[in-house]
């Protein structure tokens, strides 16, 4: 079994302010000329997904899963490759003093694994990436 | 550990029947031959898929007698955790530096 692959980041906010930001505003954070489907365009929380869109083109990144403002927040991730596939996200918001830890856990990789997998399901860029490295991981044993 | 070293191992990966190539490592190490047979593909291919994989830092051989026995590289598996980890780095960096400049902006 894959560990999960946990990040922590400290910001200049409060928890709710973290959230809404981390949420409503993740067009203007997130590095999408590096890590996206399309590597350009948008990228927004629209209802309960989180939705990538280039045109007329749309990539659905993941599906919100818990939506508990300020703690907690987790979604599935797939972009670029089935659903089937997705793994998960789980981000929390503690207070810090006047600033807000947030952690993100990405775990779920034994879902990624799946020998009849087709090509297709391999997009470019860094969603084919997260694919392989699941696959790979799972396919070291511990 | 560069970036180079792990993009040609995601390179590597691109291709499925590299990756039936691993999973089947992942069972232990095997010859040429003994993955042939498991393949829908034949032993010269196979050659040239591990040759690919050897170069990406994913597989190594060893020498057995007048064949080579293949293997999974245990460096390859952290260079690629790595990325990922890098990966999610950048992303929260880049949200810090975002809730920084958005609260200064307030009065």
């Amino acid at each position: 079994m894959t560990a999960p692959v946990r990040r922590e980041v400290l910001v200049n906010a409060g928890p709710q302010r973290a959230f809404d930001l981390f949420t409503a505003h993740i067009n203007a954070w997130w590095p999408l000329d590096r890590f996206g489907v399309f590597n350009a365009g948008t990228v927004s929380f629209e209802d309960a997904r989180i939705v990538e869109r280039l045109g007329e083109q749309e990539s659905v990144w993941g599906e919100v899963t818990l939506w508990a403002p300020p703690d907690s927040l987790g979604f599935t991730w797939h972009p670029g490759y089935g659903v089937e596939h997705a793994t998960d996200i789980r981000v929390t918001f503690t207070p810090e003093g006047d600033q807000t830890l947030v952690t993100l856990v990405h775990s779920g990789w034994e879902r990624m694994t799946d020998p009849d997998a087709s090509a297709e399901e391999y997009a470019n860029g860094w969603p084919g990436v997260l694919a392989r490295f699941a696959e790979l991981v799972n396919a070291v044993p511990a | 550990m560069s970036n180079q070293s792990a993009e040609r191992a995601f390179d590597a990966l691109g291709d499925p029947m590299r990756r039936r190539i691993i999973e089947r490592l992942s069972d232990g190490p095997r010859p040429v031959g003994e993955l042939a047979d498991a393949l829908p593909i034949g032993r010269p291919a196979v050659s040239k898929h591990l040759r690919v994989l050897t170069n990406a830092g994913l597989v190594e051989y060893t020498p057995r007698g007048t064949r080579n026995l293949y293997a999974l590289a245990p460096e390859g598996q952290r260079h690629l955790q790595q990325w990922l980890i890098s990966m999610w780095d950048d992303t929260l960096q880049s949200f810090a530096t975002y809730v920084d400049s958005v609260e200064k902006e307030q009065p």
